[in-house]
């Protein structure tokens, strides 16, 4: 259960920019998440509902939004996306695609008051 | 407070954003929409970045090593430990929800072990290892063992700024494993395939697994490994000396690094 200590990360980054952005409640967070996060949605809705708690993000709607990765085929040079670890080359078919870039798990946009 | 991380003080956020940014967008939910763009694991890639820094300017071969629970991860560290203790400095970070067990296992081989005790965590990150060399030094110019939390899913996220990842898989576990936790196998350098003595009395294809770890790592090869026979060893040792070798090339000791 990883994911009770990411959205701990992620309340303490919302707490913090509360000052900057100047907002006292966040009706919704949107996650952006890559193939290689590791991150199970339900766990993470969870967690973050335990992690909120009498927080300023208490109540707020913790949208999970997918980002496919661009990968690059070692054999045919084919680049792309994937959306998740072992697929295929779209084109030959082969499974030795280099991974370029993921968007891991960032904080994207919030929704406040 | 923490001398590495600040903890006590305040912690988190590292972006700095324009107040007026945002300008005046307003959101499905009917509030203002701010884009934080804000890296959830920014914080543990910072230590890594740190101790990526101090393992090489003290010239040590980091390897963490990550697994299920009972494949034998601390039997062939202590099996290494044994082989190569008296060429190379060597430490070991054991990483273990509960108890001392493996670090005084570690301990009788004479190598210096320090256990993290991570309570309910089911993984070691960059933070925990950051205060963990603070006890515990990065033997110069030798190897660092970091033995993480026997888990097959959430260390595999948390880089910790080794140099070498290794994933320890035994045969007794089944060669579908890749296909079922990707992740691990994906970031890992080499994968050691345990407890090859048993191979006979189990059904474990070696093939299919290879096949299952190449879609998610090209070139990764499987190494046949027994603690218990010792097949295997000499091969592993070899991968382990020419890792050690490199890591120690860039030894700089006139450097330290500044928090």
């Amino acid at each position: 259960m990883h994911e009770l200590s990411l959205c701990r990360t992620l309340v303490g980054i919302l707490e913090t920019q509360a000052g900057r952005h100047h907002y006292r409640r966040v009706r919704r967070v949107e996650l952006r998440v890559g193939p290689q996060a590791m991150v199970e949605p339900g766990a993470m809705v969870f967690s973050f509902g335990v992690a909120s708690r009498g927080t300023l993000a208490e109540g707020a709607v913790l949208e999970i939004r997918p980002v496919p990765a661009r990968v690059v085929c070692l054999d045919c040079t084919q680049e792309g996306e994937a959306e998740k670890l072992a697929e295929a080359c779209p084109v030959c078919g082969s499974y030795r695609l280099l991974w370029e870039e993921d968007a891991g798990l960032r904080l994207g946009e919030i929704e406040v008051d | 407070m923490c001398a590495t991380c600040g903890c006590g003080g305040e912690e988190g956020a590292k972006h700095e954003h324009h107040p007026h940014a945002w300008q005046h967008r307003h959101g499905t939910e009917g509030g203002r929409v701010i884009d934080l763009e804000a890296d959830l694991l920014e914080a543990n890639a910072a230590f890594a970045r740190r101790n990526r820094e101090i393992f090489r300017r003290s010239g040590v071969l980091a390897v963490n090593i990550i697994s299920s629970p009972g494949s034998g991860k601390t039997t062939l560290l202590v099996r290494t430990l044994e082989a190569l203790r008296d060429r190379i400095p060597m430490a070991v970070i054991e990483g273990d929800q509960q108890s001392e067990l493996d670090a005084e296992r570690i301990r009788a081989t004479g190598v210096p072990a320090l256990q993290i005790q991570t309570g309910k965590s089911c993984h070691l990150d960059a933070h925990a290892v950051a205060h963990a060399l603070e006890e515990l030094p990065a033997p110069e110019q030798g190897i660092l063992w970091i033995e993480n939390v026997g888990n097959l899913i959430c260390p595999a996220l948390f880089d910790l700024g080794e140099g070498k990842r290794v994933v320890i898989l035994s045969v007794t576990e089944g060669e579908d494993k890749p296909r079922k936790y990707p992740e691990a196998f994906h970031g890992a350098d080499l994968l050691l395939l345990s407890k090859a003595d048993l191979l006979p009395y189990v059904d474990f294809s070696v093939e299919q697994c290879a096949d299952f770890a190449h879609r998610l790592r090209p070139g990764l090869e499987p190494l046949l490994l027994s603690a218990k026979t010792g097949k295997g060893m000499e091969e592993w040792l070899r991968w382990v000396e020419e890792g050690w070798l490199r890591a120690k090339a860039s030894y700089r000791p006139e450097k330290p690094v500044v928090a």
